[in-house]
């Protein structure tokens, strides 16, 4: 699946996600972790019907996601929710959080009355454990945690099979991304949804999700389970990733930073999109972009590095540090 | 025995911890600042904090602590609807309180220089890196023409750009290099003091271990001290000796920052702690509960005690002292056990 956009001033041609192939199981957690720009926010809009691809397909059940226009669409969005990455912005200011989550009750004809809606928004809301006189206020009287319990109960009210949820937990301070990290994992046991997380955090990511994709400018370079990805990443770009997390030690080991840069989605290096900046990369690296290809432990690499250790080295190398 | 009889026993002036080095650089005593509006109702109350010359402090705490107010108030730079109505803050042996506007533009940038959040809103849109910076090296340091071009060029190459960055406009800047722009800026008068409010937050994680590093390096070429403000424990793991944890705006604990991560006191240092999403496991139970009310500084009582599974009758209505314990201090009636 790839998403083009045409650049600024029509000069050129942005390629945000470009050629991912993936598959999200009914009931799992997949987690998409990659920095300002790898295209993870494009690729969620995508998933979700919300945008369509440039090329390539979204199969939804077995069957092609609807375009945006029409009945099919609406009906899609009965089982398809996208939740937003700012809930000031995704809220209407006009309504209160209960009338807001029961217009989206009313609008999927799930409820033949006004007070039938205003019911399953006040259990909506009690789901997300906002309390019932916190649907009478208005999107600016709330905190930014209960905001964003409010947009989860707005997604949630009509009870979807599948939530995209782009950057839930960020601009939250720690003790409430907690709250909602705890919250997601609640609703995710109770409800069996099937969950994509959108975050630039790895942490958050990590503690919610069954499997971790890592994208780097539109492409997804390692997907696998997620304790794998996070404790054992084999693609140099993960490696680096993973590095850079700042644990709560002084004595923690120091790891040279990655050097320079992502290039942007419109000026994508040739071959390896990683290679200008990876510490592995070799001739071939800058001449073909390497595929992403399976590695014994089950897990997707796109590294032509990571390939060359696997057909020379007996396996397992790299899952050294996975088993521990 | 409890809690609060030993903590009474050793009740000192804080400083005298925080200020583990004889020649404290910046010194901040009973620092309180309020709306104009409502001088005693304080948003920032009582802090008192010291940065030993080329040492480093780390303030930690969440949306609303008074982190960045408290580094505002340092730098006389407090917004117009708010006021210092107490303490005093010193660098080295001037104070900086009560000083007029001119005097006070005199000593930021030269003395003492700060590098916020956002860089991109910090910079002048429309002037060039080059032109920013001489413009600094004027002010601070009556750089003019050539002379002044040179140590730019200079001051960027030390944060990792490079001469042809001069011509270029904030906006051909990514946000790390925007951020470098900021910290040249910062080091353009050679202040003995470095602040920085949140200098990373708007980085990516590979960026912001660059800028970190770059920091680090920085200080271990010129001696520059460093105060830094995070709600991130890994960003003042990495660059803080001694850390002081804000609540409600006041500082609740303050330790070296070994013992802190390792055995904190506050309760609510605790709970911010075990909220870091674990590396180990799945999502579990949020360690600290949702704040029902505002916290507010000047109310009576620990203003934690709402939240706090270990606070007792105490707690409502006796507002705890910053008192020694183990390593550091901590203001608490039922501190958690070593």
């Amino acid at each position: 699946m790839s998403r083009h956009y045409r650049a600024r001033g029509g000069r050129g041609t942005v390629h945000a996600v470009d050629g991912v192939d993936l598959s999200v199981v009914h009931g799992e957690t997949l987690g998409v972790v990659g920095e300002s720009g790898c295209g993870k926010s494009t690729l969620g809009r995508v998933l979700s019907g919300l945008e369509p691809p440039t090329a390539g397909q979204i199969r939804y059940g077995g069957a092609p996601l609807p375009g945006k226009d029409g009945a099919a669409f609406r009906a899609s969005r009965r089982r398809i929710q996208y939740v937003f990455q700012h809930p000031l912005l995704a809220l209407n200011p006009r309504l209160t959080v209960g009338a807001h989550v029961a217009e989206m009750a009313r609008v999927h004809g799930l409820a033949a009355s006004a007070t039938e809606a205003r019911r399953k928004a006040a259990a909506a809301l009690a789901d997300v454990g906002l309390d019932a006189a916190l649907g009478a206020r208005y999107p600016h009287q709330l905190s930014g945690g209960q905001r964003q319990r409010a947009l989860l109960a707005r997604s949630l009210v009509i009870d979807p099979e599948f939530v995209v949820l782009d950057e839930p937990t960020s601009a939250l301070d720690l003790s409430v991304q907690a709250q909602v990290i705890e919250l997601i994992g609640r609703l995710k046991a109770r409800r069996a949804l099937t969950v994509v997380i959108i975050s630039h955090d790895l942490r958050v990511v990590r503690v919610l999700s069954d499997r971790i994709a890592v994208m780097y400018l539109g492409v997804v370079v390692e997907i696998g389970a997620a304790d794998q990805v996070y404790h054992a990443p084999a693609h140099p770009y993960a490696v680096a990733l993973i590095a850079a997390l700042l644990r709560l030690d002084p004595d923690a080991p120091r790891v040279p930073p990655l050097e320079g840069e992502p290039a942007s989605g419109g000026d994508i290096p040739p071959g390896c999109r990683f290679h200008p900046r990876c510490p592995r990369a070799a001739a071939p690296g800058r001449a073909l972009e390497p595929p992403l290809a399976p590695l014994p432990d089950g897990r997707q690499v796109a590294c032509h590095a990571v390939a060359a250790d696997t057909a020379r080295a007996p396996w397992p190398p790299l899952s050294a540090g996975a088993a521990a | 025995m409890s809690a609060l009889a030993e903590g009474a026993a050793h009740t000192l002036p804080p400083l005298s911890v925080v200020a583990a080095s004889p020649a404290p650089l910046l010194r901040v005593e009973g620092l309180t600042v309020a709306p104009r509006a409502a001088p005693a109702a304080p948003i920032v109350a009582d802090v008192s904090l010291s940065v030993p010359a080329g040492g480093s402090l780390g303030i930690v705490g969440e949306s609303g602590s008074g982190k960045s107010l408290t580094c505002l108030a340092v730098m006389g730079l407090l917004p117009r609807p708010l006021i210092q109505t107490g303490g005093t803050v010193r660098l080295g042996e001037r104070t900086l309180t009560g000083l007029s506007a001119r005097e006070l533009v005199a000593e930021r940038g030269r003395r003492v220089a700060i590098v916020f959040q956002d860089p991109v809103a910090s910079l002048n849109p429309v002037r060039t890196v080059g032109r920013g910076l001489t413009g600094l090296l004027r002010l601070h340091r009556g750089l003019l023409g050539t002379p002044a071009r040179d140590v730019a060029a200079r001051l960027l190459e030390g944060v990792g750009l490079s001469r042809r960055h001069l011509p270029a406009y904030p906006h051909e800047l990514s946000g790390g290099q925007s951020q470098r722009v900021m910290m040249a800026g910062a080091l353009a008068g050679e202040p003995s003091l470095l602040i920085a409010d949140e200098p990373t937050t708007a980085l990516d994680v590979t960026t912001q271990l660059q800028l970190l590093d770059l920091i680090e390096r920085l200080r271990a070429e010129t001696g520059t001290a460093l105060l830094i403000v995070s709600h991130d424990f890994g960003v003042i793991a990495r660059s803080a000796e001694q850390v002081a944890v804000m609540y409600a705006g006041r500082v609740v604990e303050t330790a070296p920052v070994r013992a802190l991560l390792r055995r904190p006191a506050h309760p609510y240092t605790l709970g911010l702690l075990a909220s870091v999403p674990p590396e180990h496991g799945r999502a579990h139970r949020a360690p600290l509960p949702p704040a029902t009310t505002v916290a507010r500084a000047g109310a009576p009582g620990c203003a934690f005690a709402p939240r706090c599974e270990r606070a007792g009758e105490i707690c409502r209505h006796a507002r705890p002292p910053l008192a020694r314990l183990r390593e550091g201090f901590v203001a608490c009636h039922h501190p958690v056990p070593a």
